[in-house]
């Protein structure tokens, strides 16, 4: 087994003390190579506490620099990295919490063309998009691949997030068959979003990857967990695997990936 | 009339508080294979109090607390089929 410096056990003394991660728990994240897409809202908080629980790999993608109206959510890019590429100003941040990790950034558009071999690579992939064209793209590249996720929604007061184990539980698609039109959900940067459920949400993702990777306790699948910040109510929505679900039913109808225009919004 | 356990593995926890003592336990822990027995050397007070009582908790067993003349104690622990 791994063997741990003085100093590893006293970083990661938290995490070894407790009984469904302990020292075997510590070295498998240790081992563990986890996928963030987005380095927004979501993204922001799972690569910090991902970063801070000695994952060994981290890979981050975004195509995006930070700009000024990302500050009042994404709390991994300061005031100073205003213009700095997103992925390069998370980067900064993971290695300074934790120089062990090993972070991967990937400054790009996540796109049917790319997605199946950037993501084979990992054990786990959080998505943290903000927009439903990449979150489709995720959910089917993951189930055609194998690769365990959580997807991830915020806008406004409101939150929504559920693991996917491709093959074992029910798919984004199981529920969401289709994109909304263009048009149906308002563009983020007129809805607003309350900065602090970006914290909560991401949180919950990065949790949900600590969780798969170490065993400890049951993912969070089969089931939509959606929280309403206004009033604080938590909801858990139970979901089935259907069977004719066009990416993990019977008959996949959807057997490749294909991009889906739409406009991008920047709330996530 | 003593039965003589034989000792896998020893970890001198001298000096050092909670939880890191705990810490070292299941390091220690871990590296075994159940049944084994880990001796570990536990100041006296908080110490001696929750490491013991942390390891049970976890499925092993305390198969002797003994206070040693420099008023630490040495604390037997078998590990459990579950540890």
């Amino acid at each position: 087994m791994k063997t741990f410096s003085q100093q590893q056990l006293e970083r990661y003394s938290r995490h070894i003390l407790l009984q469904d991660v302990g020292v075997e728990g510590q070295a498998r994240l240790g081992e563990a190579r986890v996928l963030i897409v987005g380095a927004g809202g979501l993204g922001a908080p799972a690569a910090l506490y991902l970063a801070a629980a000695g994952v060994g790999t981290v890979g981050i993608i975004d195509n995006d620099h930070v700009d000024i109206s990302n500050l009042q959510r994404q709390v991994i890019h300061f005031t100073k990295d205003i213009g700095v590429a997103k992925v390069d100003s998370a980067a900064e941040k993971m290695q300074a919490i934790n120089p062990e990790v090993s972070v991967r950034t990937y400054r790009k558009f996540l796109a049917a063309d790319n997605i199946r071999e950037i993501i084979r690579d990992y054990h786990f992939v959080i998505d943290g998009a903000d927009n439903f064209p990449t979150k489709f793209l995720v959910n089917d590249a993951c189930v055609m691949e194998g690769i365990p996720f959580s997807h991830g929604g915020i806008l406004r007061f409101d939150g929504q997030t559920m693991t996917v184990l491709p093959g074992r539980s029910a798919c984004y698609r199981c529920t969401f068959r289709t994109p909304p039109p263009p048009d149906a959900v308002p563009t983020c940067s007129q809805a607003g979003v309350l900065g602090a459920i970006a914290g909560m949400l991401g949180t919950i993702q990065a949790a949900e990857a600590l969780k798969y990777i170490t065993g400890a306790g049951e993912p969070l699948t089969d089931a939509l967990l959606t929280f309403d910040a206004r009033t604080m109510n938590f909801r858990r929505v139970p979901l089935r695997r259907q069977d004719d679900c066009p990416v993990c039913g019977r008959k996949p109808t959807i057997t490749e990936l294909e991009d889906l225009e739409q406009a991008v919004c920047s709330l996530a | 009339m003593t039965t003589e356990t034989r000792i896998d593995a020893r970890k001198n926890c001298r000096g050092v508080g909670c939880p890191m003592n705990l810490v070292h336990a299941k390091v220690e822990l871990a590296a075994l294979a159940p049944g084994q027995v880990l001796e570990i050397i536990l100041d006296d007070g908080a110490p001696v109090n929750n490491v013991p009582a942390s390891a049970e908790k976890e499925g092993h067993t305390i198969l002797r607390r003994q206070q040693l003349e420099d008023g630490c104690w040495s604390v037997l622990i078998r590990k459990g089929e579950r540890g």
